[in-house]
């Protein structure tokens, strides 16, 4: 049991750490992504019909 | 600078970078130090190493390249001025004297992958014996190194975007994805739970032991890349708005990630398949080659699904010093174009270099092991060259003008008290520590200039190093462009 909750411990330390920061990561490349998109059809010009 | 010589995206960077920092020694070293050093007590002192060492340098690097847009030569150059070449120089010529050695490394492993593919481990082969033989056939050790680094050079003659960025991309995923998996069959392993107590329950005695600080900060170092000016060399290619502690913060843990699934791949594997628990110690103690190529060899066969596993454990040794090695050499072929060559000559002449100023160490292996013992130590001067140049810049500077613009993560001031007070305190305390052991443990030897693993042989070599760079200080100033590219 001891090693198990070492484990979990540990490895949330540093895992937790790394997925965190992927995740809050993707949510700003996301976020940034649909600016562009957003920006990009703004630019495009209107339908005339 | 084109735009093809720009990182695509921030995921194509942080792949490149941590590809970078992942390398052979989170397998093969992380999880014996991890072993011998107290279990979980070394995995808490090497968590607070990434952020007394490694981060703080990998964010100083970043900043530099990206604000000198230029390889270590030319930041050092532009930042501690003419005078002051030469540390950038160093830290060239350090990371390529690594790189002659790993590629050879780089060859060991995908030997290996071949003759797991092959099913050359089975039960009853002597793998001693196969490691041995394959040492001693210089041409095959010869000829893997040339293909190690001839495929490097092939994909770094491609550019960043379609080279580096690309393969990073494909092979980083590959590698937590081979090394997951190979982690997954340890642990479900009859008696891998001793394997997991070995690795994980803390054996707080040990932090008494000097030498488990001192191993645990000198293995994040290393692992990481801090101070190799591999990240310096990485950032030349990213865009001005990077934010540069997020990225380094992830690069640090993705390594210590990384290192831990390796542990979980290995230690387990080690204490559930040996014979008996002396057999295990004596295997985790058998050093960084003894451990992978000779006691793994011998245990997969013994693993129920052993014969799958191995191909793919080392499959993922290849991936981990494969991107590791394509950063090296990126940093030798980015000093050439700094002085105006084009990439594709840059690259020819760098991979015909490595090729054979690395022949020494794929013909005898005492060389390679003489040049790992002094050269990875230089990493740490080299890491020192890094904060020098964030003193003259001025840490705070570095910290409100270049890094938190652009942070999602701000770094608050104590970022410059560690960067100025703490990280040279942690590369003298270091220092000393291996020239003190080095003399300690060898009193009769420690003299010697020739011999393998003596303190001599690092000031000598370490010297000679000094001498030439010092001398070619004001060539080499000169020879950087006047205007480096400039990036959106």
């Amino acid at each position: 049991m001891k090693t198990y909750i070492w484990m979990a411990i540990l490895l949330g330390l540093n895992w937790g750490g790394f997925i965190y920061l992927l995740v809050r990561t993707s949510r700003k490349e996301a976020a940034r992504a649909k600016l562009l998109r957003e920006e990009k059809k703004a630019k495009e010009p209107r339908d005339r019909t | 600078m084109s735009s093809k010589d720009q990182f695509l995206s921030r995921w194509g960077f942080l792949a490149a970078a941590i590809g970078m920092a992942i390398g052979t020694g989170n397998i093969w070293r992380f999880p014996r130090m991890a072993a011998q050093y107290g279990g979980g007590a070394f995995i808490v002192v090497y968590t607070l190493a990434l952020f007394l060492w490694s981060v703080p340098l990998l964010m100083s690097e970043m900043a530099l390249g990206r604000q000198t847009r230029r390889g270590p030569i030319g930041s050092f150059r532009d930042i501690l001025g003419p005078r002051f070449t030469w540390m950038g120089a160093w830290m060239v010529m350090v990371c390529m004297l690594i790189t002659f050695y790993y590629s050879v490394v780089t060859g060991y492993c995908i030997k290996y992958f071949l003759l797991a593919i092959r099913g050359a481990f089975r039960e009853g082969v002597d793998t001693a014996v196969l490691w041995t033989n394959f040492l001693h056939r210089p041409y095959e050790t010869a000829l893997f190194h040339a293909l190690s680094i001839g495929i490097c050079g092939y994909v770094i003659f491609k550019g960043i975007q379609a080279g580096v960025e690309r393969v990073s991309k494909m092979m980083v995923p590959a590698l937590f994805l081979f090394l997951l998996v190979a982690a997954l069959r340890a642990m479900t392993l009859d008696g891998a739970g001793e394997g997991l107590r070995y690795l994980f329950v803390p054996d707080w005695s040990k932090l008494a032991l000097p030498a488990t600080w001192l191993q645990a900060f000198t293995q994040s170092a290393w692992s990481t890349g801090a101070g190799w000016g591999l990240m310096l060399t990485y950032a030349i290619y990213t865009s001005k708005r990077e934010d540069i502690s997020q990225n380094c913060l992830l690069v640090g843990f993705s390594d210590n990630s990384a290192a831990l699934l390796a542990g979980l791949a290995i230690i387990p594997t080690v204490f559930a398949l040996s014979p008996s628990l002396e057999s295990a110690q004596g295997a985790m103690a058998s050093g960084n080659t003894g451990l992978t190529f000779i006691s793994l060899a011998q245990l997969f066969p013994r693993m129920p699904g052993g014969v799958f596993v191995a191909p793919i454990f080392f499959l993922a040794m290849v991936f981990a010093a494969f991107t590791s090695l394509i950063a090296m050499v990126e940093v030798g072929v980015r000093a050439f174009i700094d002085s105006g060559w084009g990439r594709k000559k840059a690259t020819i002449v760098v991979v015909i270099g490595c090729f054979l100023l690395g022949l020494p160490s794929a013909v005898f292996s005492s060389f390679l092991e003489n040049q790992d013992w002094v050269w990875g130590v230089a990493l740490l001067v080299s890491g020192f060259f890094i904060i020098s140049a964030v003193w003259k810049y001025g840490a705070n500077r570095v910290r409100e003008e270049i890094i938190n613009p652009s942070a999602d993560i701000k770094m608050g001031r104590w970022w410059s008290l560690i960067i100025q007070f703490v990280s040279p305190v942690i590369f003298l305390v270091l220092l000393s520590w291996w020239f003190y052991r080095g003399i300690a443990d060898n009193p009769k030897t420690w003299w010697q200039p020739f011999a393998t693993y003596t303190t001599m042989t690092i000031v000598f070599q370490w010297a000679l190093l000094f001498m030439a760079v010092i001398a070619i200080n004001k060539l080499l100033s000169r020879s950087i462009r006047r205007k480096p590219e400039e990036v959106a």
